[in-house]
C-alpha cells in the first residue's frame, strides 16, 4: 500500500493533539474512577473466601502491584451480590456491603432532547462542559439513552429480580432492549434477562437465550456468571 | 515497534522475575490503570465521545481490560492493545449516539453520507481545531490515524491490535490523512487562516 501520495499528517495539528495531553486527565476523574473499580472488585473479593485480600478503597493512586480480584469473580460474584442487594433493598434491610454494590450506580440520567440542543447555532461557540445538558432546557425525560439511563433501568431490573419480582425485572430489561438495542450494558441485560427466565422455571427459554449469549458475547464478563446460572438447571 | 512509550515500565521485582525466566513478565492492572489513565481518557475523547461521558466510559474500558488481562501478551506493545478496548467502547457508544440523533431529528449538517450526524455533534463541541479535524473522521478512520500518528504504533501492531487486515489499515490510514488534510484547509479558512 503505498502512503507516499497521502499528505503527511499536518504539524500544527499532531502538537494540538500532544498539547492537549499535556496537562493530562482530571486527577479528582481518576480517583473516582479508581474508587468504582476498586470498590467492585472488593465487593467481588469479599463474596469469596477464595480471595483473602481485597483492596482497600483509598483516594490515592493505586500501588504498584496490587493484588487485585480475578475476572471470573468479579463477573460472578458481582453479578450475584447485585441479585441479592435488590432483595435486600427490598426487605429494607441494611447491610453495607450491598449498599456498596450500588454507590457507584446511581447516576443522574441526562434526559435525551440535550442532544439536540447541543447542535443548535448558538451552541456552536461554547465548550462541550457548557453544552452539558439541563433538565429545563429539554422539557423531556422520556428519551434517556446515556449510560445513566442506561444503569437506571438495569438497576430498576435487578431491584425487581432481588425482590423476586421476575416479570417486572423482565419489562424492565425489555424497556432496556427497545431504548439501548446496542447499548453499553447489553450484556448485563442479557445476563439477567437470563437469571430471570431460569427463576421462573423457564428452562428452555433460559437456555436457548444463554446459547445466544454465549454467541455474541464469547469474552463477556458477564458469561462466568451465566454458565453458573445454568448449572441450577443441569 | 520497540518505543519504550508504548510499554509500561514495570515494577523491579516483576522485571527481574522475568529476567529471570528469559519472558516478559505481564503488568498486574493496577499498573496499567495508574500509568495508562490518561492514555485511555484522551484515546476516548480523541475517538469522539464527549467530555460528560468520558469518565463513565474509562470506567468501562478498565473493568474490560481487568476482565481480559490475562489475554495480553506482554510481548506485544501495551498500548494498542489498551487503545482496542478504547475503540470498541467508543464505537459503542457511537453508535448509540447515532441512532438517537437520527431517530429524533435529521440534522442538516448530515446530508453528506462520509458525515454521521454524530460527527456533526462532535465537531460543534470540539473547543480547538485539532477535535474539530477528528471529528470529521469516522471511528476507524480516526483510530488507525490516532495509532499510527499520534502513538507511534507500526502497521502491523495496529492491525493486530484492532483485528483488521493489515491492507485495510493502510487503506484507512491514507483515507484518514486524505480526509483530515481536507477538513483543516477547510477548518483554517472558516477561521481566517492563510
Amino acid at each position: 500500500m503505498n502512503l507516499r501520495r497521502s499528505p503527511e499528517p499536518d504539524a500544527e495539528l499532531l502538537a494540538l493533539l500532544d498539547r492537549e495531553t499535556a496537562k493530562g486527565a482530571p486527577i479528582e476523574a481518576k480517583r473516582r474512577v479508581e474508587a468504582r473499580i476498586l470498590r467492585t472488585l472488593a465487593t467481588a473479593g469479599a463474596a469469596s473466601s477464595a480471595l483473602p485480600t481485597t483492596p482497600a478503597v483509598t483516594s490515592g493512586e493505586p500501588t504498584s502491584g496490587a493484588s487485585w480480584a480475578r475476572p471470573w469473580w468479579i463477573a460472578a460474584s458481582a453479578f450475584a451480590l447485585g441479585g441479592a442487594g435488590g432483595a435486600a433493598v427490598h426487605a429494607q434491610l441494611t447491610v453495607p456491603s450491598v449498599r456498596i454494590v450500588y454507590v457507584d450506580r446511581v447516576v443522574t440520567p441526562i434526559p435525551e432532547p440535550a442532544v439536540l440542543a447541543a447542535v443548535t447555532p448558538d451552541a456552536s461557540a461554547a465548550t462541550s462542559k457548557d453544552l452539558a445538558p439541563t433538565p429545563s432546557s429539554t422539557g423531556s425525560s422520556s428519551g434517556d439513552s446515556n449510560l445513566g439511563g442506561e444503569r437506571a433501568i438495569i438497576d430498576r431490573a435487578r431491584r425487581a429480580f432481588g425482590a423476586g419480582e421476575y416479570a417486572s425485572a423482565e419489562r424492565a430489561l425489555d424497556a432496556h432492549a427497545r431504548q439501548f438495542p446496542v447499548g453499553v450494558l447489553r450484556e448485563e441485560r442479557e445476563a439477567l434477562a437470563i437469571k430471570a427466565l431460569l427463576a421462573q422455571g423457564r428452562s428452555d427459554e433460559g437456555r436457548r437465550r444463554a446459547a445466544q449469549f454465549r454467541e455474541r458475547f464469547p469474552q463477556s464478563l458477564f458469561g462466568p456468571a451465566v454458565d453458573e446460572a445454568m448449572k441450577s438447571i443441569r | 515497534m520497540t518505543d519504550q512509550r508504548l510499554r509500561p515500565k514495570l515494577d523491579p521485582m516483576v522485571r527481574e522475575n522475568a529476567a529471570r525466566s528469559g519472558k516478559a513478565a505481564r503488568p498486574a492492572f493496577a499498573q496499567i490503570f495508574s500509568e495508562s489513565f490518561d492514555y485511555v481518557w484522551f484515546s476516548l475523547r480523541r475517538l469522539g465521545v464527549r467530555e460528560r461521558d468520558v469518565e463513565d466510559l474509562t470506567h468501562e474500558v478498565f473493568l474490560r481490560i481487568h476482565g481480559q488481562l490475562d489475554r495480553y501478551d506482554p510481548e506485544r506493545p501495551l498500548r494498542p492493545w489498551l487503545f482496542a478496548f478504547a475503540y470498541r467502547v467508543a464505537s459503542d457508544y457511537r453508535k448509540l449516539a447515532r441512532h438517537r440523533l437520527e431517530s429524533l431529528e435529521a440534522s442538516p449538517e448530515a446530508t453528506d453520507a462520509s458525515v454521521s450526524a454524530f460527527d456533526v455533534l462532535a465537531t460543534r463541541e470540539a473547543s480547538n481545531l485539532a477535535q474539530a479535524a477528528l471529528g470529521e473522521l469516522d471511528v476507524e478512520r480516526r483510530a488507525i490515524f490516532l495509532l499510527h500518528e499520534v502513538d507511534g504504533c507500526t502497521m502491523p501492531e495496529i492491525a493486530d491490535a484492532l483485528q483488521i487486515p493489515l491492507n485495510t489499515a493502510y487503506s484507512r490510514l491514507r483515507l484518514a490523512r486524505e480526509q483530515l488534510a481536507r477538513a483543516l484547509v477547510r477548518l483554517r479558512s472558516r477561521r481566517g487562516d492563510r
